[in-house]
């Protein structure tokens, strides 16, 4: 039964997805995602519970064999029921599972080979980088003479517990602190960081990818043979490697595709965040602005009713008022099926925090530095304490293991063999990039307290964070975003990019960088990050970043056409 | 159309940009103070008799003054015989104590609530009915004995004293125990210097529950602009802020004379603001640290934006619940103007712009805590076009939402009674 249902629900999650149909045609194929699917579900508390709870009520109302069957394909029918759960639960799991092993093809996809090619070349990128980190790793714990991890004394345990929300700083060295970079000021740009891995090292990652091939084999192919490819994905090689910093090209969406793909988005469709802001011309009378997001609220009311992550989803294309953000988000994002969610976040929360107090972490250490981020920005600042505490709380969250697609190659998220006490180090697989902060002083903004915030904040750092911060051929990796970027920026606005990359020699790409690494945090207000990560869901994609940048120095246009040098750009182009 | 010439006593350079930025050009003060500022001892009325031929020298149409010095007295006061022509404004009323000075405030706000609710008739007509906002309060050493009263039937209730003729914080404490201020009671009433009554305090109900966020206390600072008392016409800037406190907050006696933990204003301090010379004692100078462009801190300050308090509470505690919070709010700020609408000497030629201190607490439930003048952040208190609009060249009322700025329109009545009368005789 629920196989069948698995099964036919997964039809619709591939369409969702978006994935290539052929990817699956396979009969067969689809049969064992099924059967995955339903191992998985079956391992919920919450399907046992519903089970129980379907079977009694189904026994009580039926009195023949045909009138149980009717009645349990109506149970399963309904929409907010069963249904929707496991329908949200495949989504997810797919998600997760699935769409990350996916990878980018190359833009000159003739079958030649050359996607292998890629692959290989992101790889050595992504080996470079994690040696790198390594050896700052290795140098770091030298340095300040502290151990990886370090299991705390009975006494110290108790004090770090005590401490109220992890103020416990106690183990942090003066000379750590650093107050003048964060976001909302520029950064800091040259000030030097405490840091395994900062933005200019995965710029420089990025671009490295194929570079020595590229030296050693002079110049790179660019034979564009420009037949478009069968079906939806067209390829427009006519565009690619004309100006580029990067070495390597792969298949990225073309503006059409995006008008398509993100047709939502058009103004001829009512946003919040623009038409919520109206007012009248009229001194009285209600505003247009209200009038719209309360019929907004409506529909949102009623996408949290239905109980289903799709529509959510189809909502949040569009926005989402504020005061119902916080359930709209965990509908997106949380369809991990468990009884009770409020109970779940509870004792992850407990868990999470008494491995906290046990273990002093170096990496612990970084972010706690990090979390200054927050005090320092006039946005955020009243959530350093939220911010500080969620992050210690992922340092050691093993469910960051179980769900990321790890690799040895990725410092950022690798499976290294460090143990200590015969647990993995760091617990949750995944270093800490500098300013990782910044992806979760957005989140504070939606959950009062700190096991919720963390909560929204490791689900989306699993599905998308942890793609901006390791370079590998994953669709929505960060490769495959800044190509993104100076694809759609160059065949939008050829103009601009010709004046930036030649007459000022500023590549786009490093103007806009930080703004996609850090999903516009510091860059945009806190209201219009919120915005903006409302279709980032919606969509479940993180291109829309790179389209985003691109917009943005599109709108800026004027102003960095007239600009002579790379700080007036960067001046202008701050919004 | 002439330049509009600017006059000030404040020479602080966020207000000279400001007019520099308003195209505006320095005017000059004529005759009238100029042997003041040279003698300094000379006694203001004679100064200003003596003075009185040249009065019409003066040469600035829009004037920034600080309210406690003695131009601006001087101007306003009656015997002065001083007059400002047509196309002549000022920043401040005359008797603009009636709203910023504690006691005062207290005072007319009581009355005025008293009023509304035997008046059920206005009750009725108004959408503003939230009019509980101020927590209890005496004067003290007047209203002792009540005080003390209201202490006993409710011995566990803490209370906070405040100087009334200080700002910024100073002489503020806190107080759980009745012996704390045996100073102001009845048996030492009788060695108070009436006379030159310094010590006047009021005591208020301290707000034991306030909202916290991360942890700490905050109280939200909003921004009215009045040009007209009667009938009102009044502005709310839409740039309001939340300042939070340094320290998490609790409620431990021993903590109570903490007042990082405390007082909203007093954080800024730690903050490590530059305090402001320019108006020592001045109510509001605080102020200047929070928007006024050259003071701007860099870090936070401890200061939140109102849009984002708004936008946080929204997710927090739903629209509904925000919605009334944000017009229970704006009862706040029209009842309180109402409540010294007949006292204000009503000169056309004055505008104000005064600064609210409001505590949100646990209910979200909003408490009226003060008025303050505001002197020095003209960017934020002055639209664009007053100037233009109070020298007679058109009306501010009336005008579009579009050439306000960063201000709504919070009441009218100049508007609305011309259109009740206009509606009569159709
Ligand atoms: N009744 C009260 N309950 C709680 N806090 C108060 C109360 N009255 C004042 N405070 C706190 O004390 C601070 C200073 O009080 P205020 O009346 O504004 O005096 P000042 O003139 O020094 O600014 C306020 O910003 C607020 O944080
Ligand atoms: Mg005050």
């Amino acid at each position: 039964m629920i196989l069948a249902t698995v099964a036919e629900l997964y039809d619709e999650v591939e369409q969702h997805v978006g994935l290539e149909r052929n990817r699956f045609r396979e009969e067969s194929e689809l049969d064992a995602l099924a059967e995955v699917f339903a191992e998985q579900i079956q391992s919920t508390s919450s399907f046992w519970i519903e089970r129980k709870r379907l079977t009694e009520s189904v026994l009580k109302q039926a009195s023949t064999p045909q009138e149980l069957e009717r009645l349990v394909v109506k149970a399963f029918g309904d929409p907010s029921g069963f249904h929707g759960q496991v329908d949200n639960f495949t989504v997810m799991w797919h998600r997760r599972h699935v769409a990350q092993s996916m990878s980018i093809a190359p833009a000159d996809n003739s079958g030649d080979g050359s996607g292998g090619v890629i692959e290989m070349q992101l790889r050595a990128a992504a080996i470079s980088l994690n040696t790198l980190v390594l050896r700052r790793l290795n140098r770091m714990s030298i340095e300040m003479s502290t151990p990886l991890a370090r299991r705390r004394s009975v006494a110290e345990e108790a004090a770090f517990m005590a401490s109220s929300d992890n103020e416990y700083t106690a183990e942090l060295p003066s000379s750590l602190l650093q107050n003048d970079c964060f976001p909302s000021k520029g950064w800091g740009q040259d000030m030097p960081k405490t840091c395994l891995c900062d933005d200019a090292d995965l710029l420089e990652a990025v671009k490295a990818v194929g570079m020595r091939a590229q030296a050693a084999a002079g110049q790179l192919s660019a034979s564009q043979t420009q037949q478009p490819k069968q079906g939806k994905q067209h390829r427009h090689g006519g565009y690619d490697k004309f100006w580029t910093c990067l070495s390597v090209s792969t298949q990225t969406t073309s503006l059409e595709e995006f008008r398509m793909r993100f047709s939502e988005l058009h103004p001829q469709f009512k946003h919040i965040g623009l038409d919520d802001t109206l007012e009248s011309e009229a001194l009285t009378g209600p505003n247009p602005g209200d009038v719209f997001v309360a019929a907004h609220i409506e529909v949102a009311e009623a996408a949290l009713a239905s109980g289903s992550s799709r529509a959510a989803r189809q909502l949040a294309k569009h926005g989402i008022p504020p005061s119902l953000r916080p359930r709209l988000w965990d509908l997106m994002l949380q369809s991990d099926m468990t009884e009770d969610y409020s109970v779940h976040v509870a004792r992850t929360y407990t868990r999470l925090k008494v491995m906290a107090s046990r273990y002093d972490l170096l990496v612990d250490r970084l972010v706690r530095l990090d979390a200054k981020h927050a005090s320092n920005d006039d946005g955020y600042f009243v959530f350093e304490d939220m911010v500080r505490e969620v992050l210690l709380l992922w340092t050691r969250d093993v469910w960051m293991r179980r769900v990321l697609p790890l690799d040895p190659t990725n410092a950022l998220g690798s499976n290294n063999n460090w143990s200590i006490d015969s647990s993995p180090f760091p617990p949750s697989g995944v270093l800490p990039v500098w300013g990782i902060a910044l992806y979760a002083m957005p989140v504070c903004f939606l959950h009062g307290s700190a096991g919720h915030a963390y909560m929204t904040f490791r689900e989306m750092y699993a599905r998308y964070f942890y793609n901006l911060h390791t370079v590998s051929a994953r669709p929505g990796g960060l490769f495959h975003l800044c190509q993104t970027f100076e694809t759609v920026l160059k065949q939008a606005d050829a103009a601009v990019y010709y004046h930036m990359a030649t007459t000022l020699g500023l590549e786009p790409l490093d103007l806009v960088f930080k703004w996609i690494l850090y999903g516009f945090v510091g860059v945009l207000d806190c209201e219009q990050v919120l915005l903006l990560w409302d279709r980032v869901l919606g969509y479940d994609t993180l291109e829309l970043l790179p389209v985003t940048a691109a917009a943005l120095v599109v709108f800026r246009r004027d102003q960095i056409l007239q600009a002579d040098s790379v700080q007036l750009v960067q001046v202008c182009a701050c919004v | 159309m002439p330049p509009i010439k600017w006059f000030t006593d404040i020479e602080k350079s966020c207000l000279l940009t400001n007019f520099e930025k308003r195209g505006w050009q320095r005017g000059s003060e004529g005759m009238l103070l100029a042997p003041d500022t040279s003698s300094g001892s000379s006694s203001s009325d004679s100064c200003v008799v003596a003075n009185r031929e040249s009065l019409s020298t003066d040469d600035w149409n829009f004037y920034w003054a600080a309210p406690g010095v003695h131009n601006f007295r001087a101007i306003m006061s009656p015997e002065s015989g001083y007059r400002l022509s047509d196309a002549q404004i000022i920043n401040h009323f005359p008797n603009h104590l009636e709203l910023t000075k504690k006691d005062l405030m207290v005072k007319n706000i009581k009355r005025y609530r008293k009023e509304f609710e035997k008046d059920k008739e206005r009750m009725a007509q108004t959408r503003y009915q939230y009019i509980d906002f101020l927590p209890t309060t005496y004067t003290l050493p007047g209203d002792y004995n009540l005080f003390a009263e209201e202490f006993r039937k409710n011995p566990s209730a803490v209370w906070i004293m405040k100087p009334t003729d200080k700002a910024r914080g100073i002489g503020i404490f806190i107080i759980n125990k009745l012996n704390q201020i045996k100073k102001w009671s009845r048996d030492n009433k009788m060695q108070w210097s009436y006379a030159n009554c310094k010590d006047t305090y009021v005591v208020s109900r301290y707000i034991d529950n306030p909202l916290l966020i991360g942890s700490k206390k905050f109280d939200l600072r909003l921004y009215i602009l009045v040009t007209s008392w009667r009938p009102l016409v009044a502005y709310r800037h839409k740039q309001g802020f939340s300042r939070f406190c340094a320290v998490k907050y609790n409620l431990d006696a021993e903590e109570l004379d903490n007042s990082f933990m405390h007082l909203t204003n007093v954080s800024i301090q730690k903050y490590g603001v530059r305090e402001l010379d320019a108006l020592p004692r001045q109510k509001g100078t605080m102020l200047t640290i929070a928007l006024g462009q050259e003071d701007y801190n860099e870090n936070n300050g401890g200061k939140w934006s109102f849009k984002n308090l708004v936008l946080y509470l929204q997710a927090a505690h739903g629209h509904e619940a925000t919605q009334r919070l944000l017009d229970e709010i704006d009862s706040i700020l029209i009842h309180s103007l109402r409540a010294v609408q007949s006292l204000m000497t009503n000169d056309k030629h004055c505008f104000e712009c005064y600064g609210y201190d409001i505590i949100i607490d646990a209910d979200l439930r909003p408490w009226l805590i003060e008025h303050c003048l505001i002197n020095d952040i003209i960017n934020l208190v002055v639209p664009e076009d007053l100037a233009d609009a109070k020298c007679g060249k058109g009306g501010v009322a009336g005008k579009t939402k579009k050439d306000w700025g960063e201000f709504v329109l919070l009441q009218d009545d100049a508007t609305s009674d011309k259109a009740r009368r206009s509606r009569t005789p159709a």
